[in-house]
């Protein structure tokens, strides 16, 4: 059946991929989810649900209409979703007021009459996008829908169902998007619609133990969203700092998981009442089912140890605000000094030095780890860096014999770079041959240490001055012009 | 002999390797009394946990090292903490997880409760998913050590935190 999707105007490439995240958690998909032979086989499961426009609207409008099996997935999706405004059953659409009263008119009453019976309790809402109308406007246009039948009570505090009127403008400029032709006016029964409390509950400022680069809450609850944690699943974070991600996660149900190659984050954190632990106290959450001090780079899973994790959802170090770290010895690494052997009474307290690890390394170590230790099916959610100076947008991201990439959704952070979230569902199994592959890689990044983290060094590209931009200033504005993006994607 | 010579490092190895200098201090004093007769300051109601799920995962990755699991337990202080019952994530996790190893740990974490030998059959029985649960996630390893079955190399378990990090010459 086909609904509309109103989202919220924010993080545009995030909109879809989290719908259709969540109507498969949800079972929009398989028809039974317990079979993993559908995704062996082909390999081709459907992740993508069947999306329209409205007449004359661009992508990145708020409208849309999604086909969902049924109103208890719809609601389940709209309520766990961050950026659904409401999921809507239509009655009725139209360019002015005697368009939509025809077209409420002509849906069928035995969709309608249900939700109009007089033992019920109603409400309508009135929204708009991109113009503000006043209240006796509003309360004008409730009015003006005396043509339905309306039999129950209002209550505007818990309603039994709710109705929303919502119309848009033709104005010149909508929020940052190209003009939207031709006025137009939704009436529908809502189905669901995000719970946003969630995000003032969880938002970072009142976060007791915070790092640099902890995940914003909203962005969090995405990710966990996108790797569809729930309870009984287990999910891990290789570069789990301050818990940030997890933390969204265990709010979810799921059970937790974490490592860092920084201890003095992960064990200390700034004292007892402050620490990755109490992140999680603080929101009531269950404490993650174990936190470690493990390097990425040589992860100390047991030998045989596969496929335990449902998801792994993380924030790799890129090397812009912060850097990735391996263990293995700067000075031996940079090829200065030979192998550095530890003296026998110096070994208890020795605090081993870390090298600079480059992010091509550090997203094949996790792709690799994500192929062994993720079920069949099982998700890999993390942001990966891209440089916005070369204007091919279609930038090829990492791929995997045993993953298939399901959704990418950029936010730009700068004028020089976008990070995009990628979505990656496991859909082969680890075998030996890839195991070699990964381990021969391995050696290779060992053995040209340098001259990958040069190649890979994104922090020098977006940090160092724009010299050749200062120089023809002209230029500059056509290239920024011609990047072709809308404002919505920093949203 | 080595052995002995760790002992004694052991108590300093905390105020070399803090770098947070505020803390340091604080951190000198729980540390040096990490012996299992000296309680902790009981205001505060300690969170840190290394449950024995994570232990049954872990193994020693030195180079060279090819048995490096189970990793034994060294015991300075263990915790039991309840744990929201949840029989779906233990059935999965049961198939997943090295018995033998998880029953040893058990034992040496002073819970000797679990059979010597299971399989899926058992899962039906309630009885045995509360024990199991137990072991796995409600006994928690917040001081102590984990040793390499091969080489002995200790990786310390400070506040409920391994330290899986390697020496730059074990990698």
């Amino acid at each position: 059946m086909w609904y509309l999707c109103v989202f919220y105007h924010r993080l545009l490439d995030y909109r879809k991929p989290e719908v259709e995240s969540l109507a498969e958690l949800f079972g929009a998909f398989s028809k039974d989810p317990t079979n993993n032979a559908d995704l062996q086989s082909n390999g081709s499961a459907s992740y993508s649900l069947q999306w329209k426009l409205p007449k004359h609207h661009h992508p990145d409008s708020p409208f849309h209409f999604v086909n969902l099996p049924s109103d208890d997935i719809a609601r389940n999706v709209a309520n766990r979703s961050i950026l659904v405004k409401g999921i809507f059953e239509l009655w009725g659409e139209g360019s002015n007021f005697e368009e939509l009263e025809e077209s409420i008119k002509s849906y069928p009453d035995e969709r309608k009459l249900p939700y109009l019976t007089s033992d019920s309790t109603f409400k309508i809402a009135v929204e708009t996008f991109g113009k503000v109308i006043s209240f006796e406007e509003q309360n004008k246009r409730i009015r003006s829908l005396s043509y339905i039948p309306f039999k129950g009570r209002v209550n505007l505090k818990n309603p039994d169902h709710v109705f929303w009127l919502i119309e848009t403008d033709d104005y010149d400029s909508n929020n940052g998007l190209p003009p939207i032709a031709g006025r137009r006016i939704f009436f529908g029964r809502e189905i669901g619609a995000a719970d946003r409390k969630l995000l003032p509950t969880y938002q970072l400022k009142s976060r007791t133990y915070l790092g640099p680069t902890a995940m914003d809450a909203e962005m969090a609850f995405l990710m966990a969203n996108q790797a569809q944690a729930k309870s009984g699943k287990l999910v891990y974070d290789p570069f789990v700092g301050t818990g940030s991600i997890l933390v969204a996660a265990a709010h979810y149900g799921a059970m937790t998981m974490g490592a860092d190659i920084d201890i003095r984050v992960v064990r200390d954190g700034r004292g007892p009442d402050c620490n990755v632990w109490s992140n999680f106290k603080q929101y009531g959450l269950p404490m993650p089912i174990g936190l470690l001090r493990a390097d990425n780079n040589c992860p100390p899973w047991r030998l045989g140890l596969k496929e335990v994790f449902d998801a792994i959802i993380c924030d790799p170090p890129y090397g812009v605000r912060a850097g990735g770290r391996k263990s293995g010895g700067r000075k031996l690494l940079k090829g200065v000094i030979g192998p550095y052997t530890v003296p026998d009474d110096k070994r208890t307290g020795h605090i081993p030095s870390t090298a600079a690890y480059s992010l091509v390394e550090c997203v094949h170590d996790l792709l690799d780890l994500a192929a062994k230790m993720l079920v069949m099916g099982g998700r890999l959610v993390y942001f990966y860096p891209v440089l916005r100076e070369d204007e091919s947008i279609d930038t090829t991201f990492p791929e995997h014999p045993c993953f298939k990439l399901v959704a990418t959704s950029e936010q730009m952070l700068s004028y020089r770079y976008s990070r995009v979230l990628l979505t990656m569902v496991k859909i082969g199994p680890y075998t030996e041959e890839i195991a070699l592959a990964a381990r021969i890689k391995h050696l290779e990044f060992k053995e040209n240490h340098l001259k990958w983290l040069e190649e890979g060094n994104l922090h020098s590209a977006v940090f160092s001055p724009a010299d050749n931009h200062l120089n023809e200033t002209g230029e500059t504005k056509i290239s920024k012009e011609s990047k072709g993006k809308y404002r919505g994607k920093y949203v | 002999m080595p052995q002995a010579k760790r002992k004694r490092d052991n108590s300093t190895r905390n105020a070399s390797e803090y770098c947070t200098t505020n803390q340091s201090n604080q951190q000198e004093t729980t540390d040096n009394t990490t012996s299992p007769a000296a309680p902790r300051p009981a205001k505060i109601p300690s969170i840190f946990q290394m449950r024995l799920l994570t232990h049954n995962m872990l193994s020693s990755n030195i180079k060279g090292v090819a048995n490096g699991f189970p990793l034994k337990i060294e015991v300075v202080k263990v915790v039991e903490k309840e744990v929201d019952f949840n029989i779906d994530f233990l059935k999965n996790m049961f198939h997943k997880v090295e018995w033998k190893a998880l029953v040893e740990a058990s034992t040496t974490m002073g819970y000797a409760e679990l059979p010597e030998n299971a399989d899926a059959t058992m899962l039906d029985s309630d009885d045995f998913l509360h024990k199991f649960h137990h072991a796995l996630l409600e006994l928690h390893l917040e001081e102590g050590a984990l040793v390499c079955p091969q080489t002995g190399r200790k990786f310390p378990v400070q506040k409920g935190i391994p330290n899986m990090l390697l020496h730059e010459d074990e990698v």
